[in-house]
């Protein structure tokens, strides 16, 4: 039997409930857009292990029982700007350009006078050093390998602009292209034992351009005071704006669908950088996610593996069947022909592509608990992907061959369209809620994401009217269901200053889960109505990961798609 | 009615108690907030009034030191490193000492120590043009067997040159021996320390991916001494000097050796198809007496074959070695090749048989069951004799087993196997590839 759940946003209940001397469930600010911050002393500097960081992960980090709705999302299901996220693309207010700019400020580093080698690359898992640029800017520089020209490179210059707009904290990243003789050893670097021949020796592994330039990744390094990463995991206990389980924020657990999308999958503490920007003692911590060097078909330093994506990096139960089977059961994922890539863009396809069935390299705490509303968040954000977005940036990544830029593209819009299918069919899709004038009147108007990005066509939308008192919590119908067939609804002129919730379901014929109700709820004030409330009926935690697991054997079995 | 009312309260209470503070916090706050934000930012300040400074376990930091490249990041300096010494010496553990472009000349300085669990050592100090070794067929020092000496590491080849000076001592306290020839008696097992110091030059030239060849040569001074292990004889004590050549003597060899090698193996280190072919051509002259000098000719070749998929695959190895004498001379007993242990027949111990010659063939079928875990089936089989018209698929000691492999950065970081011949079970456990 199926059990069904409410997703009701977790402010909105837990700080709404507990004022119990008054009692309310919208406060004056609701929807909140924008967490406050406040000022912390700089917190100590730590350096997390992967490996510690793949054992909690794959044990006591398991999710156990009902997974609890996330807990940083607004009265509308939103998630707030702050320290971890900002509503970029979202809001459906960044233009191609500024998609394509993505967190650049300027045009890169400054080449004019040289680079000058302060150090070596002492992170990640691709050749690079860090550098002064003329005008004393510092960047972390990344090369190719040397069989794989501007896969790794150009990958990234593509995965961070994608981040970007998405919401998340990341570093400028520039694609830039320099020769051997703008390259020159700072005092620090010889006195670190790096040697000219050794820089020689470092570019002999990276693909030598016609024009005599090496294509390179350009970090530019992030401001603030570097304190540690953070995990996908509990709290920072000195970090005092952090007060959501890392595990319950939407916008960690929404991030396994754009993870999905780009394949990116090297997803744990060592890629995130947490920085403390401010003075010593009056400042906060902001928290970046870096390295995109694997993402989409590339491993960094070589073409991605093909398990990747499809299982995790230990998965007992397929290794016991190997085991027993003395190697000749396969995985389906082994069965996989690969066509013959373009050796800039490297394993990276949409057609065996599961959206649900995606892996990163190892289980992630977040991704572990993401329910159907945060997926649903998450669609929403990839919605405002247009094809003509996902090509300018795709653009952006140079590849010279104009055949790996298509395949990649190509490649892009598949998965997108994979995931948005998935995604948006299983739950109402409207959203994107406003108020317009309708005659002397009000309505509500939204989109159906899912007739938008043509996952499926709406027949009508059934909608119910009720007055709803802030205080006790209750609702009182108005009124019989109506229907419409356009997305706009009308508001009752008989209402009163104060709150109205309208439910709404979406009728379809191929997309019976549309029909889930959606919950609206409004405020009219001086300058009429806005909406401050939104709740989705979505499936309970617990159930989905079910589903998830039920998929994964099916697909083991050979059946699903 | 909207779905769920009624079930609201009962998901406070859950969230409440699933750590997700702020209702907590404004419970206990005796002004109500008449904002959302104020709310929030009131449980921050609790937070705040709590706050305790992160403090990462032992495991963790110790994990961290190792991950982000040990003490120093810097290629130059000192690394730590794990490894073997050779053949039955037990897992190993030393430190590198690197020195790159000495004076702002291509002149490098690398220094490495090791000592393993059986109190195996093995020092190296070379000085030399290394920039290119990782990459360019060089032959190692003698006290790694021919066994392992096309086994160099994960790296494709590319083409490059390297030349240096190579100083070695090996202290081995406790090599096994059981006589010689394939008669030898598993009872008759003796002991001797082995030690060695070697100065010897070393060119390596890598003509382009797949053909390389180098050739090393220099002064090698042996000494033989009673074995350190309490529970068992002396090779002394066991056998005579007339069947075992070198048994009284410690000479010092002028020892000369050039290697060809042909590698068309798509990984080196873990190779899924393609093959090598190797050819070695030794010359050892005994300089006190003239009695130990002879000639050695190896021939090793390895193929790898794809069974209908990339995660299975049969691994063949031929190689045989030919020890020649020169007129009246003979091989000494500790630099003549063996049978048996973790890189030759693994149903027998270590060095279970020595002769002038010998003959190995090996067939692994492997498959991966995880990208980090290789099992393997494996049948060997081969001979050692002393006369080279003894060559033949015939009179072949045999052994079979399995075991599993630990991969980490495209090669076999380390071996678990259990091989069974008709002496028994051997368990074999060694870090770095079969072959």
């Amino acid at each position: 039997m199926k059990k069904w759940a409410l997703f009701i946003p977790a402010w909105f209940l837990v700080l709404g409930f507990s004022a119990e001397l008054s009692w309310q469930r919208f406060y004056p600010d609701d929807p909140l857009w924008e967490e406050p911050q406040i000022t912390i002393k700089k917190p100590v500097a730590v350096k997390r292990s992967e490996i510690s960081d793949f054992f909690d992960s794959s044990t006591a980090r398991k999710p156990h029982g009902e997974i609890p709705p996330a807990g940083d999302v607004n009265t509308v299901g939103g998630v707030p700007d702050s320290a971890w996220f900002e509503n970029r693309i979202g809001t459906g207010k960044m233009s191609v350009e500024d998609v394509v700019r993505g967190p650049n400020q300027g045009d890169g580093p400054d080449l004019g006078s040289g680079w000058e080698i302060t150090d070596t690359k002492g992170e990640g898992v691709t050749a690079g050093f860090k550098i002064k640029d003329g005008r004393g800017d510092t960047y972390f520089v990344k090369l190719d390998p040397v069989n794989y020209p501007q896969l790794t490179t150009s990958a990234e210059v593509i995965s961070t602009k994608f981040f970007y707009a998405f919401g998340y904290n990341v570093p400028e990243n520039y694609l830039a292209f320099v020769r051997r003789d703008q390259l020159r050893l700072s005092s620090e670097a010889v006195k670190e034992g790096f040697t000219e021949r050794q820089l020689d020796q470092m570019l002999k592994k990276a693909p030598l351009r016609p024009d005599g330039t090496y294509q390179v990744l350009a970090s530019r390094k992030i401001e603030g005071d570097p304190v540690g990463q953070f995990e996908f995991w509990g709290t920072r206990p000195d970090d005092a704006n952090d007060v959501i389980p890392h595990e319950n924020r939407r916008e960690l657990r929404g991030f396994r669908l754009f993870c999905a999308w780009l394949n990116h999958i090297d997803i744990d503490a060592i890629n995130t950088l947490d920085v403390f920007v401010g003075k010593k003692d009056k400042g906060y911590v902001k928290h970046y996610l870096i390295d995109f060097g694997t993402t989409m078909g590339s491993g960094a330093f070589e073409p991605q593996r093909p398990r990747v994506g499809h299982e995790y990096s230990v998965d007992w139960g397929n290794i016991g069947k190997s085991i027993l089977t003395l190697g000749l059961w396969e995985r389906e994922w082994q069965k996989i022909k690969y066509p013959d890539f373009p050796s800039s863009v490297g394993n990276f396809e949409a057609r065996h592509f599961h959206p649900e069935l995606w892996r990163p390299d190892y289980l992630n705490p977040a991704f572990e608990r993401m329910r159907p509303g945060d997926a649903f968040w998450a669609a929403a954000i990839m919605s405002r992907f247009s094809d003509e977005i996902v090509r300018e940036v795709v653009k952006a990544g140079r590849l010279s061959d104009p055949k790996a830029e298509r395949y990649m593209l190509n490649t892009l819009l598949d998965r997108r369209d994979k995931i948005l299918s998935y995604y948006l069919s299983g739950m109402n899709p409207i959203d994107r809620f406003r108020i317009d004038r309708r005659g002397d009147g009000w309505q509500l108007t939204f989109v159906n994401l899912g007739a938008e990005t043509g996952v499926g066509q709406a027949d009508s939308y059934e909608y119910t009217w009720y007055s709803y008192e802030n205080q006790s919590d209750r609702l009182k119908r108005l009124g019989d269901t109506h229907t419409v067939g356009l997305e706009a609804i009308p508001i009752p002129k008989e209402s009163r200053d104060g709150f109205l919730a309208v439910q709404c379901r979406t009728i379809s014929r191929d997309k019976p889960d549309w029909a889930k109700p959606v919950l609206v709820y409004l405020k009219r004030d001086r300058s009429g109505y806005r909406v401050i409330g939104l709740e989705r009926e979505e499936e309970n935690g617990q159930h989905d990961l079910e589903r998830r697991r039920q998929l994964a054997e099916r697909r083991d079995a050979g059946s699903a798609e | 009615m909207p779905f769920g009312r009624n079930q609201s309260s009962a998901l406070v209470v859950v969230l409440m108690l699933s750590g997700i503070a702020f209702g907590q916090s404004e419970a206990s706050a005796p002004e109500p907030a008449a904002t959302r934000a104020e709310l929030l930012r009131k449980a921050k300040l609790q937070k705040q009034q709590t706050s305790t400074p992160l403090k990462l376990g032992l495991m963790e930091r110790m994990f961290a030191v190792a991950e982000n490249g040990g003490l120093s990041r810097s290629p130059a300096g000192i690394h730590p490193t794990i490894g073997t010494v050779t053949s039955g010496s037990g897992p190993s553990f030393g430190a590198r000492f690197g020195l790159y472009d000495i004076g702002q000349l291509p002149l490098d300085l690398s220094i490495h120590g090791a000592v393993s669990t059986r109190k195996y050592q093995d020092y190296n100090v070379d000085i030399g043009e290394m920039s290119s070794r990782d990459t360019t067929f060089t032959l190692q020092p003698l006290g790694r067997r021919l066994t392992t000496e096309f086994d160099e590491g994960p790296s494709l080849k590319e083409p490059g040159r390297t030349l240096f000076l190579n100083v070695n001592f090996n202290h081995f306290p406790r090599e096994d021996f059981y006589g010689l020839g394939p008669d030898s008696l598993r009872a008759n097992l003796s002991d001797y320390l082995y030690r060695s110091v070697s100065v010897e030059g070393v060119w390596g030239i890598q003509f382009n991916r797949w053909l390389g060849w180098s050739v090393r040569g220099g002064f090698l001074g042996i000494n033989i001494q009673p074995g350190t292990d309490r529970d068992t004889p002396d090779v002394q004590f066991l056998f005579a000097q007339d069947s075992t050549p070198g048994l009284l003597a410690g000479p010092d060899f002028l020892h000369v050796e050039t290697a060809l090698l042909a590698d068309y193996r798509d990984k080196p280190g873990d190779a899924h198809k393609g093959g090598m072919l190797g050819l070695v051509l030794g010359h050892f002259d005994d300089r006190g007496s003239d009695q130990l000098r002879f000639e050695r000719i190896s021939v090793e070749t390895r193929q790898y074959l794809p069974l209908w998929s990339n995660y299975r695959r049969l691994a063949l190895r031929f190689l045989t070695s030919f020890d020649q004498p020169s007129a009246g001379g003979q091989v000494p007993f500790y630099l003549m090749e063996c049978l048996g242990g973790t890189n030759s027949i693994r149903g027998f111990p270590e060095y279970r048989f020595r002769d002038r010659n010998l003959l190995l063939m090996s067939a692994e079928y492997r498959w991966d069951a995880a990208e980090f875990l290789q099992m393997v089936l494996f049948y060997d089989t081969g001979k050692v004799f002393s006369r080279p018209g003894d060559f033949g698929f015939t009179g072949l000691e045999k052994g079979f087993g399995g075991g599993l492999r630990i991969k980490k950065g495209g090669t076999v970081f380390l071996r678990l196997e259990l091989g069974h011949s008709r002496e028994g079970n051997e368990v074999h456990f060694r870090l770095g590839p079969s072959f």
